[in-house]
């Protein structure tokens, strides 16, 4: 790693400051940023760190105003193990505890989820060799090259897939970030190229309004190993239901594209329907109906067509 | 100020390593200089701090007529210094003080327990957090010290493999993984006993699965998987 | 079989148990702290490229640097560099960090020279050539032919002719990269490795640096993993920063280092064509495969048509092996050649043949096994022993072949999976023998013995298993023997390489006869002490008593025995792969050829939709000989099992086709299988205990038949879904490419 100064902020006006002067970043988890740090390939290195940890008050799960908030410091296991968000935020719950591991869950924050860096081979490629767009270069070497595991939808000028596991529940549970400047809807925190956070703005909390009663929702991530992986392909549901049928529903893909997706046509495919397999099967078709792959992930279309109609089926 | 880090061991069990490094400082004289120590800066209370430092170099050689002494000092350098990591550094391991010198903030955790209070019972497998090796105990819970700073880890309690046995006798879990063969080379199984550790504080009589769930960030590239799973799952209460 | 008192009894614990479990096993990085100098090493970023010069001067400025060397100073580096990620200058600082940032200012100056990656278009005449041979990419490194292949496929009446491969692509990392700690006192050079055959980096260090042997010592002890080949090699330039800084230097390959300078498992593909009788006979065999080398030219993949040219009896075949090179990482070992591939390309073609024939796979395989009456097919020698119908049986038997079985594409789950079974097997080439391995064992004046083992402990329990052979021939309690020095060439005999499945036999065997060589003046002394003295041939020992074999009441313990004569040694040498008793109508002293059998089989569920492959169970049988140390006999074989998931789903080495930079040197992205991912609970194991007609009582070497049939589940998910996935690892995208859905 470079060197750096190490600065424990004691209110989040203290980090702000510091994240706003010079090159800096935040350091809470650590797990993603010290695996940056270490290959050097953050475009910017930060000559500073701020450790976000030493703030008090930022570590919670409550219910409140009816919303779920939880505080940007808190932890993947106690989000994945808090009985409240098991009982009515399950997709959740689902989604925290298919984070990595143990450890990374241990360690890892629910906002420094949200912000981490993509894997794209050719991003993290060895000895920060690949100048690839999202580091500044002219094209996304994963379109010529090994694109495996790239995104098939949303892909424009950066094919890198978004590889957060708690940011696709959290959409379709429709969550709002709040900041140190602003309350937005989730889906404006993500951008092809990576978060739209300003240079000192820093996550405070995520809420995420109480589905109604009745609300059907799911996770499910596929991934080539189970004990600790980045998806393959992963789908959230969230479904109301008026009768047997399905009034409104959320449904929203991860690890098949540079944001988390949501798959209108999926949606509208599902509208008015009731939960059967062919409504599913549908869904699932219309999840992928917007998808490019490219020259090596055609099988991705077949794993999100079909974790998306799962996800449908799973619901509860 | 630095208090000299030392295993409690049995006396009667001094190890190679030991013994090897004694002899290392006689013989060979290898002794790497430590790191300049801005020990001026060591108060925790501010982030920076400024000081003022003055460089004298000491230079000897052979000149025309004899050897000649020269001793050049640097007018003064004002510069803005990073406080609590470039002073001393206090870690609780294995219930144990140990007042470290010369951390510099980058230094993880991983590396500061093996390198700065020699303890080389946690391993670093990959460095990234992605096998588990490294697996070390931090206020309960199990933890990648290749993926913490060693600054942020100061007042924690920290466990590592070496603080398992008590007067030189091995533990449950510890036996278990002795009966039932749980390793093959061994070099993951400080990592694994962590993380059983903290299982077992939890669900004293685990289920394979649990275990499974629990150990799923330890990787066995040896491939003992079955072996280490049950040596934990007969290693509680 | 004999019984014998100390071998194969369960519950005899390994020896280091307790220096593992308390963490305290010293590998080569734990040595020194807190006084050593640290050092890494700078990548070649291109993929074949001339150093023209290199400035470290920004390195060196930069505070806490002490040293670095490049090609000039490090014997064997060259300015010529084959692969991207070749070791270009090696560094030594205060600390890791200082390493790394050191790195990022050094600046060399590369003449680029036009690369080939693909082993497809390294073949092509026209291919730039990658530089390691003069005129060209490809060599012939096998080309057997017996009998006359064309002639028996003429008599064939049903022919398949099949192009198979790529597989084994991976880079079995050990947890433990490689590691070595190094200093030098007085010109000699003492260096901590981390290795699986000290006394070969004893011998290398001597020849690196032009020194006597006298004035090089290496210490290893523990060694996290192994597997081959498959550690960085970091000893040499760690040794040249010692020399050049004076100091003690620790060299410490990172994983990213490790999995591309490590070898990784050549990649194979093959044609293989195989023609068979109506009744199943096969009656001709020719194949070629192709293997891609890297930068290893002399990667051992001569051997990858063994599985097929000795198990099955076909006088008429033939088998070419050709290398390509290219500018690609170096290939090399994995447990230990090229089995595992070559026994995956050669099940395809025979499931093929036996579906054409319409008869069962397992059955077609059977009725056409060589028996230990036949010679072997490659050697002309006889099979030390031959359980290979046994084996297959076996594991058919631990997953319920017969009951379960079905044709391709027949069997859907409740769940709407896909049901699949198939047994695989082979005779391995490994476990074979040669002299030139040595030991000593140490009386001590309480009785007790310990072994010099000239060997480090990888994890196999070897060096267990070497207690076990010196407390049966010694007569002794198995808690009577223990590991005294280990892994230090000053003061142990060559036990050679850990490899080829030879250590547990071949230095066993030296072990053996070094307890022999002990044995006789334990008994010496012994004889002396009875009133009336008795004659050494009167006595006999069991238990750490020594005994009146006419009245085994009258005994001396080892204690009282080693208390009168506190001066007994033993010295051995191992032997050679000579029958140590008759086999059929085969004479002591005939040269024979090892031929452990192993077979592997599995039974999956597909899931058609997404490529997934759970595996319902998978059985081990391997033919072992005689089990030595149980627990790591068991452990090695449960590890097999492991080590197979990974081959077969797992482990996969991907390399940039334009840059020829790996994609994925990490575990996470290279796949390592963790607890979730291996049904442990649906393992099964079956050792087959026959005594070898060549190794020390019976025994034989077990590290490479039980990893050697991932192509079971290859065959499995062929007997599910009904087509076949023809590359390896199965990951789920070969598997939907398959089907048609991708």
């Amino acid at each position: 790693m470079n060197k750096f100064t190490h600065v424990d902020a004691k209110t989040v006006a203290e980090a702000a400051s510091a994240l706003g002067s010079g090159k800096a970043a935040i350091i809470a988890g650590g797990t993603d940023l010290l695996t940056t740090l270490k290959d050097f390939i953050n475009p910017t290195q930060p000559e500073t760190l701020v450790n976000i940890k030493t703030i008090p008050g930022l570590e919670y799960i409550k219910e409140e105003g009816g919303m779920l908030k939880i505080g940007a410091l808190t932890k993947l296991t106690d989000i994945a193990e808090s009985a409240v968000v098991q009982s009515k935020y399950a997709s959740l719950a689902q989604a925290a505890h298919k984070v990595g591991t143990p450890q990374l869950r241990n360690m890892g924050t629910i906002a420094g989820n949200l912000c981490q860096e993509c894997r794209c081979w050719y991003y993290r490629g060895m000895n920060n060799y690949f100048f690839c767009f999202r580091k500044g270069g002219t094209i996304c070497l994963a379109v010529p090259g090994d694109n495996t595991y790239n995104a098939i939808l949303g892909g424009q000028v950066c094919f890198a897939v978004c590889p957060s596991d708690t940011a696709i529940p959290l959409t379709a549970l429709d969550a709002k970030i709040v900041t140190n400047k602003r309350t937005m809807p989730i889906g404006d925190l993500f951008a092809v190229l990576g978060d739209t956070l300003a240079k000192d703005e820093i996550i405070t909390e995520v809420q995420v309004p109480t589905p109604s009663s009745g609300t059907k929702q799911y996770f499910l991530k596929f991934a080539h190993r189970k004990s600790w992986d980045f998806a393959v392909a992963s789908a959230a549901v969230a479904i109301a239901t008026a009768g047997t049928n399905v009034s409104d529903c959320r449904i929203v893909l991860g690890g098949v594209s540079p944001v988390p997706y949501r798959a209108t046509d999926a949606e509208a495919a599902l509208k008015g329907k009731a939960i059967d397999e062919a409504s599913a099967t549908a869904a699932g078709a219309g999840a992928i109906a917007k998808a490019m792959p490219l020259t090596k992930n055609k099988w991705l279309v077949q794993e999100t067509k079909t974790v998306v109609k799962r996800a449908i089926l799973a619901a509860k | 100020m630095s208090e000299e880090p030392k295993r409690e061991e049995d006396s009667s069990q001094i190890s190679r390593r030991e013994f090897l490094k004694d002899a290392g400082l006689v013989v060979g004289g290898a002794t790497i200089g430590s790191i300049a120590i801005l020990s001026a800066c060591s108060g925790g209370a501010e982030t920076t701090k400024t000081v003022t430092q003055t460089v004298t170099k000491t230079a000897t050689g052979t000149a025309p007529g004899g050897t000649t002494t020269v001793t050049v000092t640097s007018p003064p350098v004002t510069k803005v210094v990073e406080a609590a990591a470039t002073g001393t550094l206090e870690l609780t391991v294995n219930k144990r003080k140990y007042s470290l010198a010369a951390i510099k903030p980058e230094y993880t955790l991983a590396y500061v327990l093996r390198e700065k209070c020699m303890l080389p019972g946690t391993k670093i497998g990959c460095n990234r957090g992605e096998c588990g090796t490294c697996t070390v105990i931090v206020d309960g819970r199990n933890v990648y010290s290749c993926l913490v700073l060693a600054v942020e880890a100061a007042g924690k309690d920290i466990q590592t493999v070496e603080g398992l046995a008590t007067n030189g006798q091995i533990n449950k879990l510890q036996q278990s993984f002795v009966n039932n063969r749980g390793f093959q080379c061994g070099y993951c199984t400080p990592g694994f006993l962590m993380s059983a550790t903290v299982l077992l504080q939890k669900k004293p009589k685990p289920t394979m699965d649990e275990v499974r769930e629990a150990v799923s960030g330890n990787l066995c590239p040896c491939g003992n998987m079955v072996r280490n799973v049950k040596s934990i799952v007969e290693g509680g209460a | 079989m004999a019984d014998y008192a100390v071998l194969g009894k369960p519950g005899q614990l390994d020896k280091q148990a307790a220096e593992v479990v308390t963490g305290q096993i010293e590998c080569a990085d734990d040595v020194y702290l807190g006084q050593r100098l640290f050092a890494r090493i700078l990548e070649c970023p291109h993929a074949k490229a001339k150093v023209k010069s290199i400035d470290v001067s920004a390195a060196m400025a930069l505070e806490g640097v002490v040293a670095t060397v490049d090609h000039t100073e490090v014997p064997g580096w060259t300015a010529e560099k084959y692969y991207a990620g070749a070791p270009v200058v090696a560094v030594a600082a205060v600390d890791e960090d200082t390493c790394y940032r050191a790195l990022r200012l050094i600046k060399v100056d590369y003449e680029v020279l036009p690369a080939v990656i693909s082993p497809d278009e390294a073949m092509k005449p026209n291919a730039p050539l990658v530089g390691l041979w003069p005129d060209n990419n490809m060599h012939v490194r096998t080309d057997l032919k017996r009998g006359d292949a064309d002639a028996g496929l003429a008599k064939a009446d049903v022919v398949v002719d099949e192009a198979l491969g790529w597989s084994t692509p991976h880079q079995h990392s050990p947890i433990e990269g490689g590691n070595c700690t190094a200093w030098w006192i007085g010109g000699h050079l003492y260096a901590w490795v981390s290795t699986q055959n000290p006394h070969g980096e004893h011998s290398g260090f001597a020849g690196s640096f032009k020194l006597k042997h006298n004035m090089v010592s290496v210490y290893t002890h523990g060694n996290g993993g192994g597997f081959g080949g498959g550690r960085a090699p970091v000893q040499i330039p760690a040794a040249a920063l010692a020399k050049k800084t004076g100091k003690v230097v620790a060299l410490h390959s990172d994983r990213q280092y490790q999995f591309i300078n490590a070898a990784h498992q050549f990649p194979l593909r093959a044609q293989i064509k195989i023609g068979a009788k109506k009744d199943g006979t096969i009656t001709g065999i020719k194949a070629e495969y192709w293997g891609d080398s890297g930068t290893n030219v002399g990667t051992p993949l001569t051997d990858c048509h063994l599985p097929l040219s000795v198990t099955f009896k076909c006088p008429d075949a033939s088998f070419k092996v050709n290398g390509i090179i290219t500018n690609t990482q170096p290939t090399g070992y994995y447990r230990c050649v090229a089995h595992p591939g070559g026994a995956f390309l050669m099940n395809i073609p025979l499931d093929k043949l036996a579906v054409k024939l319409g008869m069962d796979p397992l059955e077609f395989r059977l009725k056409n096994l060589v028996t230990l009456a036949d010679k072997d097919q490659l050697s002309g020698n006889p099979n030390s022993f031959n359980g290979i119908k046994e084996t297959l049986q076996a594991a058919a038997d631990k997953i319920g072949y017969a009951a379960k079985k079905h044709a391709p594409g027949a069997k859907t789950l409740p769940d709407g999976r896909k049901h699949g079974i198939a047994v695989t097997g082979h005779l391995d080439g490994h476990g074979g023998y040669s002299p030139g391995r040595a030991a000593i064992i140490t009386l001590r004046p309480d009785g007790t013995c310990y072994i010099n083992a000239g060997i480090s402990r990888t994890g196999c329990g070897t060096n267990t298993a070497h207690c076990h052979f010196v407390a049966e021939t010694l007569g002794m309690k198995y808690e009577d023997v223990n590991t005294g020095v280990y892994g230090d060439t000053s003061s142990t005999a060559n036990g050679g390489m850990q490899a080829g499945s030879t250590n547990t036999t071949q230095t066993g065997a030296a072990f053996v006869m070094a307890a022999k060589d002990a044995r006789v003046q334990v008994m010496e002394t012994a004889a002396a002490m009875f009133t009336p003295p008795v004659k050494p041939e009167d006595l006999d020992a069991r238990d750490s008593k020594v005994f009146l074999k006419s009245d085994p009441t009258k005994s001396k313990t080892y204690a009282e025995v080693c208390a009168k004569n506190g001066l007994i040694i033993g010295r051995g040498v191992g032997w050679n792969a000579v029958l140590q008793r008759p086999v059929l109508d085969w004479p002591v002293g005939t040269s024979c050829t090892q031929r452990p059998a192993c077979a592997g089989a599995a039974e999956v569920a597909v899931d058609t939709d997404t490529g997934e492959i759970e595996i319902l169970n998978y059985a081990n049988a391997v033919d072992i000989g005689r089990i030595v140390f149980n627990q790591g006999m068991y452990s090695q074989a449960e590890g097999g099992i492991e080590h197979m998931i990974a081959q077969g789903m797992y482990w996969d080495y991907v390399i940039d086709a334009t840059t020829g930079m790996v994609l994925n040197p990490c575990f996470l992205e290279h796949r390592f299988p963790g607890a979730l991912d291996l049904p442990l609970d649906k393992y099964s194991v079956s050792i087959l205990e026959g005594d070898s007609a060549v190794g020390p009582y019976g025994a034989t070497g077990a590290g490479e038949p039980v990893v050697a049939n991932y192509s079971a589940i290859a065959c499995a998910v062929y007997n599910a879904i009904g087509v076949w996935v023809t590359e390896s690892p199965l990951h789920p995208w070969r598997v939907l490419k398959a089907l048609g859905k991708a």
